[in-house]
Formats: structure tokens, sequence, C-alpha cells
């Protein structure tokens, strides 16, 4: 992207376009935030099942175990 | 004619509304149940060392192998609260306080082996398994950071063993000396302890003691699998809410839903299990989820607290005294590692660089796993008996 040339414009009206991009940044950042936000929420709604999961333990150190000796395997041909 | 559409909902509402008071009839069974059988271990091993406990455990008197005991016993049940009402109950036994500090920060540490497992079944999917693996294994970086900070200063100075019984002092009665306003314990709990010990001498009268103790632990194990079961039923709404009212409010927030999630949990093998798949899905930061984890840290400390209820007689004020010990070193740990910022960012740091090394090479994550929990410990208690 070209840089600008902004040589032209008075200090004022620098400053109050330095304002206003501050407002859309500010307003930006805050809408990305809510977002994140959201997400979080929609995933807390999913207590349950994270609940679920968590109580797998056993199932899940089989799992990874199998996928360990699935990685070394083929170093050893 | 009776309106079959409007009369089922109502009925669905009332049946679930019997089975949640049964439910919750059932929980405070369990806690009953788990305050009586942490009475028939002291009971069981005060009746089995006759006053020897300490020649019983002198192998822990050195700390570390108290810790490694802590460690090892709590990473093999899965469950700290179980290992450190345990602990309550052997203290009041006869157990000396000075050697049950060690085991309960050990407690500390194997408790994290319950979610690092969790993590693991994230292992099919690199990068969510790295987040997962980290959420996981901050939880282990920061219990460590704190055994190598406040074990070597309690060894030497015990700050923590003399704030919690000026506590325990203040809050044990002077009369018969059990918990004030919890005097009505030990009559409801006698007669049951009372039979399982009947039962014990039936079955082996010189080994009455020890099985006393067995069934003590057994149903400590029991009662709290079972209040876990229950409790994330009764409280998934309520802990839901929570979680929701500490997004983008900072980390004492985190820290505080953290804990009290865990209070209504009973578990923070349950609470910082649950933060993993948060975690693993990246819809939540790491920095976000470490405060939560600690605040588990913190909740745990309730079920010693509970247990510590159970005991009154001489011995009351010592139960009490490692229960307290447990909630100042967990609140003290948070407090100094999370409160210093080059501190804080120490566990991030480890967890991070542990999580990349073994989402690169899955064998790291599992020399990991048993080498933290189970060989470097083992190892230590082998050279310890060895050299000794």
């Amino acid at each position: 992207m070209e840089p600008e040339d902004f040589s032209s414009l008075s200090g004022k009206k620098l400053k109050r376009l330095i304002k206003e991009t501050q407002e859309i940044l500010d307003q930006l950042k805050q809408e990305l935030k809510a977002r994140k936000q959201d997400k979080q929420h929609k995933e807390i709604d999913h207590m349950e099942e994270h609940f679920e999961d968590a109580a797998h333990n056993l199932s899940n150190l089989k799992k990874f175990i199998q996928t360990v000796f699935s990685e070394i395997r083929p170093h050893k041909k | 004619m009776t309106d079959i559409t409007t009369s089922g909902p109502d009925t669905a509402g009332a049946n679930g509304l019997i089975i949640r008071i049964f439910q919750w009839l059932f929980v405070f069974f369990l806690i009953y149940l788990l305050i009586t059988a942490v009475g028939m271990i002291g009971s069981g091993f005060k009746g089995a060392t006759k006053g020897q406990a300490m020649e019983l455990f002198a192998f822990a008197t050195n700390p570390f192998i108290g810790l490694v005991v802590g460690v090892i016993a709590t990473a093999m049940i899965q469950s700290s609260s179980t290992v450190t009402s345990i602990i309550v109950g052997l203290v009041a036994g006869g157990l000396p306080v000075e050697m049950a500090v060690p085991m309960i920060m050990g407690a500390n540490i194997g408790t994290t082996i319950t979610n690092t497992i969790v993590s693991l079944g994230h292992v099919r999917r690199k990068k969510e398994f790295r987040r997962a693996f980290a959420a996981a294994t901050v939880h282990d970086f920061f219990n460590l950071m704190a055994v190598a900070i406040f074990l070597p200063i309690e060894i030497f100075f015990h700050p923590l063993q003399k704030i919690a019984a000026y506590f325990a002092e203040h809050l044990v009665g002077g009369e018969n000396l059990s918990v004030k306003g919890l005097n009505f314990i030990k009559p409801i709990t006698k007669p049951v302890i009372g039979e399982f010990k009947n039962f014990a001498e039936i079955i082996s009268m010189p080994a009455a003691n020890v099985l006393l103790i067995f069934f003590g632990i057994s149903i400590i194990f029991l009662s709290i699998i079972f209040i876990g079961k229950l409790l994330k039923q009764l409280m998934v709404g309520r802990a839901k809410r929570i979680m929701h009212a500490s997004i983008g409010r900072g980390p004492v927030a985190g820290i505080t839903s953290g804990a009290i999630v865990t209070i209504l949990v009973q578990s923070s093998s349950t609470t910082t299990s649950l933060m993993v798949p948060l975690a693993g899905t990246g819809v939540f930061k790491l920095k976000q989820i470490y405060p939560f984890t600690l605040g588990a840290n913190i909740g745990t400390t309730i079920t010693a607290l509970l247990a510590a209820t159970a005991i009154s007689g001489p011995t009351a004020i010592l139960a009490l005294q490692i229960a307290i010990v447990h909630l100042i070193y967990n609140t003290s740990a948070v407090a100094f590692i999370y409160g210093i910022k080059n501190l804080r960012k120490i566990p991030i740091r480890g967890a991070m660089w542990l999580a990349r090394v073994a989402a690169d090479k899955k064998i790291y994550a599992l020399l990991y796993l048993f080498g933290i929990f189970f060989i470097i410990p083992g190892l230590l208690v082998f050279l310890h008996e060895f050299f000794a």
C-alpha cells in the first residue's frame, strides 16, 4: 500500500483525522473483542459435553499411546 | 378430559424436581460418609500405631520423600481431595503435621496429571493438541514452582505450620477441642465408626485398625467420586453462569470463578480438565485459562477443611491445622507467583515450550507424563531407601 501524502493538510485537519481514525480503531477493537467473547460464551454453553469429554481419561491415554507408537514405527524401517 | 399437552411438561418438571431433591439428599449423605470416613482413618491410625505414628512414617521424615508420597498417591488415584482428606485423617491419628505438609504439597502436583491426560485426547490435531497440552501443563509448572519456592522456606522456618496453628487454635473450641459450632459432628459419626470398627474386629481382631483405615480410605475414595459426579449434574448450570460472568473481566475474576466452580463441583481436576477443551479449540487463550486454573487450586482446599470437621478431641486442632496449611499454601502461592509479573510468566513460557516440543514429537509428552508423576518420584524414593 502506497503511503498517502498528508503534507497539504492543515494541523487542525490532521488532528481531526487522527481522532476519527482512533475512534474507528477503538470501535473495530471493540467489535473484535465482542466477537471473541461471543465465541467464548458459546463454548461455555457446551460445558456438559466438555465435562463428558474430560471423563474419558483412560481412553485418551490409550489413544495417545497408540499415536505415539505409530509415530515411532516408521523410523524403525 | 385431561389436557395431555399441558400435563406432560408439568409431570416432567415435577419428576425433575423430585430427582434433584434425591440427588441433593444423596450428596449430603455422601458428605456425611466422607466426614465419617476421615474419622475412621483417624481412629484406625491411632489404634494401629499406638502413638508410634512417627516411627511408622519414619521414611517420610525426609520432606522430599513426603512430597513424593503425595505426588504418587494423588497421581495414582487422580484425586487430590481424596488424598488431602486421608492426610487430615492420618494427622488426627498421630501423623505429625510437619511430615504431612510436604505430602499436601505433593498432592497439588499429583492432581495435575488428570488434566494432562485429558489433553492427550486432542492428539490427532496438532495445533489443537499443542494448545490443550499447554493449558494442562501450565498447572503443572505452576505447582512445581510453588513447591520449589515454598517447600525450602517451610523446611527452615515453618511459616505455613505456624500461621495455620494460630488460626486453628482460634477456631477450635477450648472445652472439648472440636471445631467451634461443629460439635454435633462427633455424635452423628461415632455410631457408624463404631459399627465399622466392630465389623473390622469380626473379620480380624489383630488387623482391625488397619482394616478400619482401609474402610475409611475406600469410603473417601468412593464418596468423592460420587459427590463429583452428582455435583457435576447439579451444578453445571450455576458453573456456566459463573464462567459466563467472568468472561472479559480480567484475571482476578478468573481466579475467583475457578475457585467457586471448584467448590461447587468439589474437584480441582474437574475444573482444570474442563479448561483443556476450551483452550484446545483456540477460543480461550492460555493467558485466560491460567488464572482459572489457579482458582481451582484455592477452591480444592475446601475438602480438607470439610474433612477436618470430622475430628474432635485433642487432635482436632492438628487436623484443622493441616487443612488450613493447604488453604494458606495454595492461596499464598497464587498471590506470590501470580502477583509478581516476572514469576507469573514462567509457567506460561514453560507450558508453551513443552507443548511445542510435545506437539512435534509426541513421545516427549509421554516421557514427561510418566517421568514427572511416576519415574522421577519413584526413583527418588528408591534412592532414598537404598542409601538410607
